[in-house]
């Protein structure tokens, strides 16, 4: 469940050549500019390369300090887009395989007058109504509106077993670039061309339609907030510096262009700065490794924020379909009586839990399938209005007329006082029994009597419970959703650890249930699949639709889960939490760098300032608690340092930091103490091994 | 308090935390290179321009005093300390009254077990932490080439 589609490794190959090339394709001023922090630090390369260049011309002796600060800023540069580009390539060689399935299709489009035409798929339009058969590929998104068929969705969901699509019902929808394997189906085309499916799932995995997120926009802020400090901070210096070394006598300033340059970027937050896209687009991906599209970062990211879980019961809670696990018969009937009743009301019942009770009746009393033409019998198939489903059969063989129902309590019970029968309260016992213990009691009658009970049951999916516990430490509440009455619903809740539940949810419950939980603040996620579902899912702030749902469900939901799996919500919601953390954790760590950086530069400034009679360096030169080597080296090692961690943290922004279920307070203390004060020690150790190594190479 | 922070206030606690900061810097800086600024010195070195930051710092933040040594009595202090304290009060005090005004409108959150506790240790420690590191990184050159040098040649005789 946890990994559906191959994992690509983090540093294939292939990705990370053409992530090279990117990166320099990303140093164009355009590209440079949606990106104010690293923005700053491209202006600082370009003039210091000036600087450089004029240096060659009046030969300079500060040629060669110059000429390695240039590069190293614009290798910090570069570092940053390779980032950026390393997070994108993922996506971009996802959606090179999807571009595959897009070839020329050619459509068969039904005429008003019924009869078909050959167009290609580029020009079917919304409304237009085409044939496919098996072996066609279907040209676009739409809705079965006529027929059945399997159809092989492989090259959206990468999942090889076909799937059924119908008209009618919550399976409805179908999406172009699939294959019908068999029969014929009529579709209607419900997106226009260039907004397909696929087109948007080729835009978004590529990351062109990506916008700031909110939280994205907030964080900016403050790191420009922060740029604006240190420009001043570094731009004051100047003048200080300059009064300073007039005052201590000094002729020739220290702090040249290249050097004021050096520090500012060295200050200003580029670890973040540059890492801060290759997270996004990492978060996005990370869905996408898991199955999951995600329509917009903002999605991704308020599933970092959801608080609220609606869970469907069955498929995410139970293990889905409700098996018969017990016959329960009336006081003085047969319990081979009940189980025979029982069967032969089945034996036509196509759904799940009609055929659990075949099989039981089976297993325990050995009673075959019989043939219904030969009891002369007829089917009464589950209605609304009735709330039952059973059979008649006429007299034959000398064998009087038998009439079968079963159904819910109420309705049998309705049904047989109808016939003037008596409703046994030996079954009304069973049917609470049962219902209290979490089953589902069918009651079986027989004309006017009552037969007995059939006790179905919900299966809790295994460690479920456990899962609920994490998400409640995490402070995620969870409810479950569940059609059951609320006896039912109330002992499989309690059995599966939720902490709260609505029985016999109609949609229109659900939707309610959504506005009620964000009027009292709360973010809700929730998953569906069905066109019912619809309005909840837009109404919800994270709504997974399912794949195999409807069209209208899969357009009002802000993800598409293409495994169909309703339990993935609780990964949407961790991936979430994780892209925040991690945007959090390397901000903090960013920003505690600053203070080794200081010690290493402001000694090289300031280390000659009131400098005694006959001395080298003054005071401030015990600043310099590293001991490193010169001011050159020791401006030039923090230089390094700054551009190196960014391609050291590359793979801690794409795989995001590491996480566990927690609660706030404790996610915070241990990011503060692994992010925070591994940010202010790091650096320290970092840039005394660069000057030691700059020392051993002789370059300062 | 169960009011979600967002980019709103972000950006006016930014501006907030800038306005001052800008002051001191600028105005600390002006007054160094320019000959008015200098003039009112009665030390020279480290001191001279710790009296300035120290003037500026003032001003900027609301107390108006200013070290016995500098002279602000003349055209030039008196001008560019009253732009501080005139930013530095309604720089602070209007952003963070635009964002308590729009703190009061926003929906309350309830807390959870996923909501950061703003009571307890780890947050005091944490809002000390950020409070001085981002004082340090603001101020740390000017006030190295002030006070600290000056404290550290005190110190070496």
């Amino acid at each position: 469940m946890t990994q559906t589609t191959p994992n690509r490794s983090l540093f294939d190959r292939a990705i990370l050549g053409r992530a090279a090339l990117d990166s320099l394709t990303k140093l164009s001023p355009r590209q440079q500019a949606k990106n104010p922090v690293m923005a700053i630090v491209a202006a600082g390369a370009v003039i210091t390369t000036v600087i450089v260049v004029y240096d060659v011309f009046t030969q300079s002796p500060a040629l060669g300090f110059d000429l390695q600060i240039a590069l190293w800023l614009w290798f910090t540069v570069l570092f940053a887009n390779f980032a950026e580009a390393m997070a994108e390539g993922r996506g971009k060689a996802q959606a090179d395989a999807l571009r595959k399935t897009r070839k020329e299709m050619t459509a068969r489009r039904l005429t008003g007058d019924g009869r078909e035409e050959r167009v290609p798929a580029p020009d079917l339009h919304k409304g237009d109504l085409v044939v496919c058969e098996a072996g066609d590929a279907i040209p676009g998104d739409g809705e079965v509106v006529e027929g059945i068929a399997s159809v092989d969705e492989s090259a959206i969901t990468g999942e090889s077993a076909p799937v059924i699509r119908e008209s009618g019902g919550d399976r409805s929808a179908v999406t172009g670039g699939t294959k019908v394997l068999s029969d014929r189906i009529v579709i209607r085309i419900t997106s226009e061309p260039g907004t397909t499916f696929i087109d948007r799932m080729i835009a978004l995995v590529e990351g062109a339609k990506r916008q700031k997120t909110p939280n994205e926009i907030a964080l900016t802020i403050l790191l420009i907030g922060l740029t604006v400090i240190f420009v001043l901070a570094v731009l004051t210096l100047k003048a200080f510096i300059g009064y300073s070394e007039a005052e201590s006598g000094l002729t020739g300033s220290a702090a040249t262009v290249p050097v004021l340059i050096a520090l500012l970027v060295c200050l200003i937050p580029t670890t973040i700065g540059g890492l801060l896209s290759a997270i996004g687009i990492s978060g996005m991906d990370r869905m996408i490794q898991r199955n999951v599209l995600a329509t917009s970062g903002r999605a991704v990211e308020a599933a970092g924020d959801v608080d609220v879980l609606l869970l469907d019961k069955t498929g995410t809670i139970t293990l889905g379909n409700r098996m018969a696990t017990a016959f329960h018969p009336a006081r003085g009937v047969e319990k081979q009586a009940l189980a025979d009743a029982a069967q032969l009301s089945s034996l036509s019942d196509e759904t799940p839990e009609g055929r659990s009770i075949v099989v039981l009746a089976k297993d325990q009393f050995n009673l075959r399938g019989r043939e219904l033409h030969d009891l002369k019998a007829e089917f009464i198939p589950f209605t609304a209005q009735t709330r039952m489903s059973g059979i008649d059969l006429a007299a034959h063989d000398g064998k009087p007329a038998r009439s079968i129902r079963k159904g819910a309590a109420d309705a049998v019970r309705q049904h047989v006082e109808g016939l003037r029968g008596a409703y046994p309260p030996d079954v009304a016992e069973t049917v609470d029994r049962v219902a209290k213990s979490g089953g589902t009691p069918l009651v079986v009658s027989e004309g006017a009597q009552v037969l007995g009970v059939v006790e179905l049951k919900d299966v809790v999916k295994g460690g479920i419970r456990e899962r609920f516990a994490q998400l409640r430490a995490m402070g995620i509440r969870t409810v479950m959703i569940t059609g059951d009455n609320a006896l039912t619903a109330a002992a499989i809740a309690a059995e599966a650890g939720v902490d709260d539940f609505m029985a016999q949810a109609t949609p229109e419950d659900k939707l309610r249930r959504i506005r009620a939980e964000q009027g009292a603040g709360h973010l809700v996620a929730m998953t569906g699949d069905g066109t019912n579902d619809a309005p909840a899912l837009a109404q919800a702030d994270v709504g997974v639709a399912m794949n195999t749902g409807t069209q209208a469900a899969r357009e009002a939901g802000n993800m598409v889960d293409l495994d169909s799996d309703p339990t993935k919500l609780i990964e949407v919601v961790e991936i979430g939490k994780q892209l925040l953390m991690t945007r959090g954790a390397l901000t903090t760590f960013s920003i505690a760098n600053d203070v080794a950086k200081y010690f290493a530069i402001l000694p090289a400034l300031f280390g000659a300032l009131y400098a005694a009679e006959g001395e080298a360096f003054g005071p401030l030169a015990s600043l310099n608690v590293m001991g490193l080597a010169s001011a050159q080296s020791a401006i030039l090692s923090a230089v390094i340092f700054n551009a190196i961690i960014i391609i050291v943290l590359i793979p801690l922004a794409l795989r995001g930091v590491s996480y566990r279920p927690m609660s706030a307070e404790q996610v915070l203390r241990r990011n503060l103490l692994v992010y925070g004060l591994g940010g202010l020690v790091v650096p320290f150790v970092g840039i005394k091994l660069i000057d030691l190594a700059l020392v051993a190479l002789g370059l300062a | 308090m169960g009011k979600k922070v967002e980019v709103r206030e972000i950006q006016w606690s930014m501006v907030a935390i800038l306005l001052p900061s800008a002051c001191i810097l600028l105005g600390s800086a002006l007054a160094v290179i320019t000959e008015a600024g200098l003039s009112s010195r009665a030390s020279t070195g480290a001191h001279g321009l710790s009296e300035i930051l120290y003037a500026f710092a003032s001003a900027s933040g609301n107390n108006g005093s200013a070290f016995a040594g500098l002279n602000a009595n003349t055209a030039f202090y008196n001008l560019a300390l009253g732009v501080c304290m005139w930013i530095g009060r309604f720089g602070v005090i209007l952003p963070v009254l635009i964002i308590a005004g729009g703190m009061a409108a926003k929906k309350t959150v309830p807390p959870s077990a996923g909501t950061f506790p703003t009571h307890g240790a780890l947050f005091v420690v944490l809002l000390i932490v950020v409070v001085v590191i981002l004082g340090a990184l603001t101020f740390f050159p000017a006030l190295s080439l002030g006070p600290i040098v000056e404290q550290l040649i005190a110190v070496q005789g």
